[in-house]
C-alpha cells in the first residue's frame, strides 16, 4: 500500500517540479499556461493517491472533478487574456508585457 | 475481464475510435482523386483560379464563445450524469439552471 | 504495478514534451497525450470519473482552447525560449529525481492523516450528497468564467 503511494507522490512531485521549472524559465505565455496544467495534472495525480491510500477514493475523486472544472474556467479566462494582450503588444513574450502605462 | 468489458474498457474504446477515425481519413484520402499543385490549386479559394487574396480580419470573438459555450455545456453534462436518483435530481436542476444562465449571458452580452 | 509505473513514465515524458517542443501546436498535443496517460492511470486506480474527466475535458477541451489560440495568434508571434533553459533541464531533472528518491519515502510517513468516516455507497451520493458545496463553487467559477471572458472580448474593441 505505502509502496504505492510513494510512486504516485513520487511522480506528481516530479510533475509539479518540472511545471515549476518551466514556469521560472519560459517565456512563451500559452507554453506558461501548459506548465500550469502540468503542475495540475501533479496536483490532481496527488489528490487522487492520497484518498486511494486512505480509502477515501470517491471523495477524493468529487474534488479531482472540482479541481478539472476550476481548471478548464482559468485556462478559458487565461487564454482571453493572452489573446488580448497578443492584439495589443503584438506579441506572446511575457517579458514584454511590462510596456504599460502607469 | 471479459472479451466485451475490454472492449468497453475506455481507454480501450478511445484508442479503437481513434484508429476508426484515422481509417476513415485515410479511406477518404484514398478515393480522393491525386493532388496537382498547379497554378493556384492550394490558394484558399480553390477552383485552380489566381485571385487577387484579401486579408480578412478572422473573426475570433465570436470563435472563442463558441469554444467556450461548448466548454461550459460539455463539463455541465459531463457533472449532471453523476447525479443519482431521488431527491439529489432537483440539485441537478439548479446547477443546470446557473448553467443556463452563464449560457445565455454570451449571446445576449457579447 | 508495472504498467502503472510506465503509464507514469509516459506521463512524465510528454509532460517535459509539451514545455520543450519548439511548435506549440506539437506542445499542445504533447499536452493532450500527457493527460490520456494520467486518465489511464486514474482508470487503473479504480476512479473511473476522474478519469473520464481528465481524458474527455483536460485532453479534449483543454487542448481545443490552446489550439485556438495559439490559431489566434500568428505564426509570427513565435518567441525565442532562450536556449540555456533547454540546456539546463536535464540536469535539473536529474537533480531533481535524486531529491525526489532521497526525500520522499522519508516525507510520505511524516502526513498526519486525519479521521474520516469510511465512505458508502455510490460516487454520485457521495459528490451530490457529501459535498455539495462543491457543486456550489463549481457553478460559482464557471459563471466568473463567463463574465470574466466577456468582460475581456468588450464588444467595443471590434473598432480598433
Amino acid at each position: 500500500m505505502t509502496e504505492t503511494w510513494y510512486l504516485y507522490m513520487f511522480f506528481a512531485a516530479a510533475l509539479v517540479a518540472v511545471g515549476l521549472y518551466a514556469l521560472l524559465t519560459m517565456r512563451n505565455i500559452i507554453r506558461l499556461l501548459i506548465a500550469v496544467g502540468i503542475i495540475g495534472k501533479g496536483i490532481s495525480l496527488a489528490l487522487l493517491a492520497s484518498g486511494w491510500a486512505q480509502n477515501l477514493l470517491l471523495t477524493a475523486q468529487s474534488l479531482v472533478i472540482t479541481f478539472i472544472v476550476v481548471e478548464v474556467c482559468l485556462v478559458a479566462v487565461a487564454l482571453a487574456l493572452a489573446i488580448n494582450a497578443y492584439r495589443h503588444t503584438k506579441d506572446l513574450d511575457v517579458r514584454k508585457l511590462t510596456r504599460l502605462k502607469g | 475481464m471479459g472479451p466485451l468489458e475490454f472492449l468497453l474498457f475506455p481507454p480501450v474504446a478511445f484508442v479503437i475510435f481513434l484508429g476508426v477515425s484515422f481509417a476513415i481519413y485515410g479511406l477518404g484520402t484514398k478515393m480522393a482523386p491525386k493532388l496537382k499543385r498547379v497554378g493556384g490549386k492550394l490558394a484558399t479559394y480553390a477552383c485552380g483560379e489566381n485571385i487577387e487574396g484579401e486579408k480578412i480580419q478572422f473573426g475570433y470573438r465570436l470563435f472563442f464563445f463558441i469554444a467556450l459555450f461548448f466548454t461550459i455545456m460539455h463539463v455541465a453534462a459531463l457533472v449532471v450524469a453523476t447525479a443519482p436518483a431521488g431527491k439529489f435530481a432537483f440539485l441537478a436542476v439548479g446547477y443546470l439552471a446557473v448553467i443556463f444562465l452563464a449560457v445565455m449571458a454570451l449571446p445576449t452580452r457579447s | 504495478m508495472t504498467l502503472q509505473t510506465l503509464l507514469l513514465i509516459g506521463l512524465i515524458v510528454f509532460s517535459a514534451l509539451a514545455l520543450l517542443s519548439r511548435d506549440l501546436i506539437k506542445a499542445a498535443i504533447s499536452f493532450a497525450a500527457a493527460s490520456l496517460f494520467l486518465g489511464i492511470v486514474f482508470f487503473r486506480m479504480g476512479a473511473p470519473y476522474a478519469g473520464v474527466f481528465e481524458i474527455s475535458v483536460v485532453a479534449g477541451l483543454i487542448t481545443v482552447l490552446f489550439i485556438l489560440a495559439v490559431a489566434l495568434t500568428e505564426k509570427k508571434a513565435e518567441v525565442r525560449e532562450s536556449p540555456k533553459a533547454r540546456l539546463i533541464f536535464p540536469l535539473f531533472f536529474i537533480v531533481f529525481i535524486i531529491i525526489d528518491v532521497l526525500v520522499m519515502r522519508g516525507l510520505i510517513r511524516k502526513i498526519p492523516t486525519l479521521p474520516a468516516e469510511a465512505e458508502t455507497g455510490l460516487f454520485g451520493q457521495v459528490l451530490w450528497g457529501q459535498r455539495t458545496f462543491d457543486l456550489v463553487g463549481q457553478v460559482a467559477v464557471i459563471l466568473a468564467g463567463v463574465f470574466a471572458v466577456l468582460a475581456l472580448f468588450r464588444k467595443k474593441d471590434l473598432d480598433d
